[in-house]
């Protein structure tokens, strides 16, 4: 199963199921809800996220200190995890970073159990 | 233990989940019966497997919900009554959890599909499905065709109710055919 890692606007790593983050919030939350609170009482933003699966990493980083800073707003990035099931009981498990830029929402999914990565790109609507 | 979908159906008051081998059958009156071409079906059952003639229902069968017209429903039997009407009891209730850890779920789609390719109707049928407090039945065909379901917030549990129906457009048994949930979680 894969894992995410994201650093903050702080310096700071957190690794998802992080010790610290369940030492700070003890209730039974995800991890990335805990993280999210966090980061809200800090006045935190992601700068980059990495997705493990299978061994490989799958990086996006947004630091405005690299080489080729971006000049437009990001207005959101993050983690999500898909998953389905059928009603012949098979199941599929994927997991993505997105960004949102302007009204473009950009996802790099994960397929947890192949491997195989793909971008998908939708229109944000509100 | 990991996060899974786990489906259920109510008979008398208790819950029961399906197997891994359980599939869902639409018949006639009783189970083995065939459902007529352009008919909606008049009994839902489990099964053990596709041409295994295995009736898998706990005690009182899963409550038949039949297609009447684009808002109403016949409850096993019952008169029509409009779709507003079915209670969660009265459907399949799917359960996602890995049991302790609270998250929220999100882009929730049920649809139906021919079991091989998600953007595929199924063949040789129209599928029929609602969710309670739907006023309206929907026709998912093919993944572009879901019925979406509401976001939850952060809960151990999440519970989607949904309820089918099905006729066949042309005679035969129906194998390229199955239901999907999808939802995104964090």
């Amino acid at each position: 199963m894969g894992k995410w890692i994201i650093s903050l606007s702080n310096g700071e790593t957190i690794i998802e199921n992080s010790e610290r983050l369940n030492e700070l919030y003890s209730d039974n939350r995800s991890t990335y809800q805990k993280l999210l609170q966090y980061m809200k009482e800090n006045n935190l933003l992601i700068r980059s996220i990495r997705i493990q699966v299978n061994g490989r990493t799958h990086t996006f980083s947004i630091s405005p200190k690299g080489k080729f800073p971006t000049f437009i707003e990001v207005k959101d990035i993050g983690y999500r995890r898909k998953f389905t099931m059928n009603s012949n009981g098979e199941k599929e498990e994927f997991i993505n970073y997105y960004i949102i830029i302007g009204n473009i929402k950009m996802m790099m999914w994960i397929d947890e159990n192949s491997g195989d990565s793909w971008m998908q790109c939708e229109e944000v609507i509100g | 233990m990991a996060f899974a979908f786990t489906w259920a159906w109510q008979s008398g008051s208790t819950w029961h989940n399906f197997s891994a081998d359980n599939m869902i059958g639409f018949y006639g009156t009783s189970y083995g019966d065939k459902v007529t071409v352009n008919s909606y079906q008049d009994s839902h059952h489990l099964r053990t497997s596709s041409g295994n003639d295995t009736d898998a229902c706990v005690g009182p069968h899963m409550t038949n919900l039949k297609y009447i017209s684009g808002s109403t429903v016949s409850i096993s039997g019952s008169n029509e009554t409009n779709i507003s009407n079915v209670a969660t009891g009265d459907c399949i209730r799917i359960r996602f959890t890995d049991g302790s850890t609270s998250v929220s779920t999100e882009n929730v789609k049920f649809y139906s599909y021919d079991g091989t390719t998600d953007a595929t109707a199924p063949t040789g049928l129209t599928p029929k499905c609602l969710t309670t407090g739907a006023s309206a039945w929907v026709t998912p065909t093919g993944s572009a065709g879901y019925m979406p379901m509401a976001d939850q917030g952060s809960e151990i549990n999440h519970d989607y109710f949904v309820g089918l129906s099905a006729t066949p457009t042309s005679v035969g048994e129906k194998t390229d055919f199955a239901w999907k949930i999808s939802l995104d979680y964090y």
